[in-house]
């Protein structure tokens, strides 16, 4: 019996261990982002066959915009004049038929609203020919609707006889203005009521115009007509880092910037933003466009606890070291790259989605794809020169287990170039590799071999 | 002599006491400013208006003018001038105007506005020799010319309005009441003070196509024992902002109403034939009026 006893109790031990060994295999259920989709949709209710634009979200769902719709009340010569105009959201996306402001915003010649700080909305008005000047008014916020405003004043230090159309407050007393008087529309900086000066790092030959500062991200937005856009007026990005501008570049999702002219960006969160646009598909001259980035989410099964053997991987001079000399590869040159994003713009963000990957020492590089789509990709920052090393670091990351792994772009691989630069990638199918051990080589995206580790 | 002396005195006082060449009522759409000083820019339009009119009363005292007007708002909003000139004869009298007006208005609320003007005068009167037959060549009137004159004097006017929707004023014209005495030496006369009131409203039809617009004008002598007033009503059916036709009544004379608006050109013409007595002592259709309007937009788009 006893010794019975200690059989059994040998057998139920082994069992036991074999099902400590399975039980790191466990699963879990995650919520996982797997892809962002941008949508532009133009915001019929409001827009009308003429120009509708400069559009200015105040709190969440009132909204003011210019017009130079057809006037019913004045005569010919005034009935295009533009206009401020209100609408409030009625429900998601729905909003209230247009309302023109009154006299408190509108002079019955042409009056636009081009601005908005805390205090105070900025005005465009004309009463002589290309001499657009800009005043002020002081934001009624206990008011019983958010476009009352009162004691209208001109800006007699930004004014002058040419002509000022835009104006966006920025950090501290400074505001960002445009105006032509160096010939064409460029971006100046007035602190106080100093005397302004260009910003010559946003200024071309060409015109920029429609400034918007997003205080939130420290960022000016503004539309140009320079060369090495995409058509007509596009939209550029300047960070303010340190006090300093980066030079600015090109928006490139083709939902904000188009052939047409794109105008009037308003970034108000990654997934709300504004522009005016008289792209091909609107109600006629300038539409205003709601641009809405959505994530798709999806559930899906994460190995948490696998059994990760790198130390089994100690030579491979075999198949896959052969194929690659084949490929003119030798010598090696790799980099480990963990993922590619168009929606995570910088390292910080990376680092803040990803966190385990800290412990790496991890660099970021743009590259435009197709043309137009910027891509940023994150990078082991460190050249291999030996595969197996390289390939050690790919399936270190792998293990962490903290990446998402749906997508070719997003699975840690290896890349190389070969003296044509034909852009080789050697990576491996998540189950696959843990029951397999096997590796693709793709060329400039297209597989064109595999083989097994072992 | 004596008889031509009574004869001209009696029309010199005829020309004072009523002021009928400088302010009258015109048949056209001419803009509140026409009879009030506050109505100056009433759209913020820089803009210029003629009209000429004669009357057919007689063969050769048919009374006929011409006035221009123009008024602009300075680039702030609040701040407006004007300025008017007429030039009118009937018979012998001979009239000149000129006015120049400064404007001042506040907003009363989102779409209202209160404006204030204030004019400065000068009236020339003189007479048409070449219709003049006196019955003595020492005749003052020939020697020294003793019936032409000049006076200055202010208006003043204050108005309430909506551009292109409505407006109501009241002015005082010759507020000063200048003395004049040019006939004889020791005779002493004034201008008299004339009082206008102005309304217009506008009623938009067929969804913004139409509009049926409706003015009154009234005016009174102030003090004047004998009471006299002149008045004038008018309805105007505007389409699609291109034409319009109306019509109106107006101390005696029905009217009718016709234009057109070509851009920032409006041109008009307003006909009135005589009703009651005043059919036996003029032709049948007798009055006419031309009116020529030029809106200069000088205001320029963000974009």
């Amino acid at each position: 019996m006893n010794k019975l006893s200690y059989t059994v109790l040998l057998c139920l031990s082994i069992m036991f261990s074999g099902l400590s060994y399975a039980q790191k295999f466990k699963t879990e259920f995650k919520l996982r982002e797997v892809a962002k989709d941008t949508v532009c949709v133009n915001m019929q209710t409001i827009n009308s066959p003429y120009d509708d634009y400069l559009p200015f979200l105040i709190g969440k769902k009132d909204m003011l915009f210019t017009s130079n719709r057809k006037n019913t009340q004045e005569g010919q010569t005034l009935q295009y004049s533009e206009k401020v105009y209100w609408t409030r959201e009625k429900k998601k996306n729905d909003w209230q038929k247009p309302k023109k402001n009154g006299y408190s915003w509108n002079s019955d010649n042409n009056t636009a609203l081009i601005g908005i700080g805390d205090a105070l909305y900025y005005f465009y008005r004309s009463y002589w020919k290309d001499n657009g000047e800009i005043f002020t008014a002081e934001r009624d916020t206990k008011g019983k609707e958010p476009w009352q405003a009162s004691n209208l004043k001109k800006m007699n230090y930004i004014c002058t006889k040419y002509d000022e159309n835009s104006i966006t407050p920025s950090n501290g007393d400074s505001v960002f203005f445009v105006s032509n008087r160096n010939g064409n529309y460029d971006i100046f900086l007035q602190v106080g009521e100093a005397k302004a000066s260009p910003v010559e790092i946003l200024n071309t030959e060409y015109n920029e115009n429609d400034v918007f500062f997003s205080f939130a991200n420290q960022t000016l937005y503004f539309s140009s007509n320079r060369p090495g856009g995409i058509g007509g007026y596009d939209i550029y990005r300047a960070p303010i880092i340190d006090n300093t501008f980066s030079a600015p570049e090109l928006l490139r999702d083709t939902m904000i910037n188009s052939s047409s002219d794109d105008r009037d960006f308003r970034w108000y969160n990654d997934s709300l933003m504004y522009l005016s646009s008289n792209r091909l598909m609107g109600l006629g001259g300038f539409d205003i466009y709601n641009i809405r980035v959505k994530s798709r989410n999806v559930y899906d099964t994460i190995i948490t606890e696998i059994p990760i053997i790198v130390d089994t991987i100690k030579d491979l001079k075999g198949e896959l070291y052969a194929k690659l000399k084949e490929l003119g590869l030798f010598p090696f040159r790799g980099e480990v790259q963990v993922g590619a994003y168009r929606y995570i713009p910088s390292l910080d963000d990376f680092l803040t989605k990803f966190p385990c990957i800290k412990t790496q020492n991890i660099r970021m590089d743009k590259i435009i794809v197709d043309d137009s789509i910027t891509v940023h990709k994150y990078i082991v920052d460190t050249l291999y020169t030996d595969v197996d090393k390289a390939v050690n670091k790919q399936i270190e990351i792998e293990a962490m287990r903290c990446l998402p792994d749906e997508v070719f772009s997003d699975m840690p691989f290896i890349g190389m170039l070969d003296k044509d630069k034909n852009r080789y990638a050697i990576f491996w199918k998540k189950d696959e590799f843990h029951t397999k051990k096997v590796f693709y080589i793709f060329k400039n995206g297209k597989q064109i071999w595999k083989t097994r580790l072992f | 002599m004596k008889k031509t002396k009574y004869i001209l005195l009696s029309v010199s006082l005829l020309l004072i006491s009523t002021q009928s060449y400088s302010q009258r009522i015109w048949g056209n759409p001419v803009g509140q400013y026409a009879y009030n000083p506050a109505g100056a820019a009433m759209n913020d339009l820089g803009e210029l208006v003629s009209c000429f009119y004669t009357t057919y009363e007689s063969a050769i005292n048919s009374p006929k003018g011409l006035m221009l007007m123009g008024s602009s708002t300075f680039p702030t909003d609040n701040i407006g001038a004007g300025f008017r000139l007429t030039s009118e004869s009937g018979g012998v009298i001979k009239n000149l105007m000129g006015e120049a007006t400064f404007m001042y208005r506040v907003n009363l609320s989102r779409d209202t506005k209160l404006a204030f003007g204030l004019s400065a005068v000068f009236n020339q009167i003189g007479l048409d020799y070449d219709l003049l037959t006196p019955q003595h060549s020492q005749d003052p009137i020939i020697t020294i010319g003793a019936e032409t004159g000049s006076y200055v004097d202010a208006n003043f006017g204050i108005s309430i309005y909506e551009a292109n929707h409505f407006y109501f004023g009241v002015a005082g014209y010759n507020l000063i009441g200048q003395q004049t005495s040019w006939l004889l030496p020791n005779f002493t006369n004034r201008a008299s003070r004339l009082i206008s009131a102005s309304g217009m409203y506008s009623l938009n039809l067929f969804q913004g196509d139409g509009k049926l617009e409706t003015t009154v004008v009234g005016m009174t002598f102030m003090p004047q024992d004998d009471f006299t007033f002149s008045y004038d009503a008018s309805t105007r059916l505007i389409m699609n902002k291109t034409f319009w036709v109306g019509g109106g009544y107006s101390n005696s004379f029905v009217k009718l109403l016709l234009g057109l608006y070509i851009q920032n050109l409006t041109v008009g013409y307003t006909g009135a034939i005589g009703m009651g007595d005043i059919t036996s002592y003029t032709y049948a259709f007798p009055k006419h009026e031309l009116f020529l309007r030029m809106e200069l937009n000088t205001s320029s788009s963000s974009r």
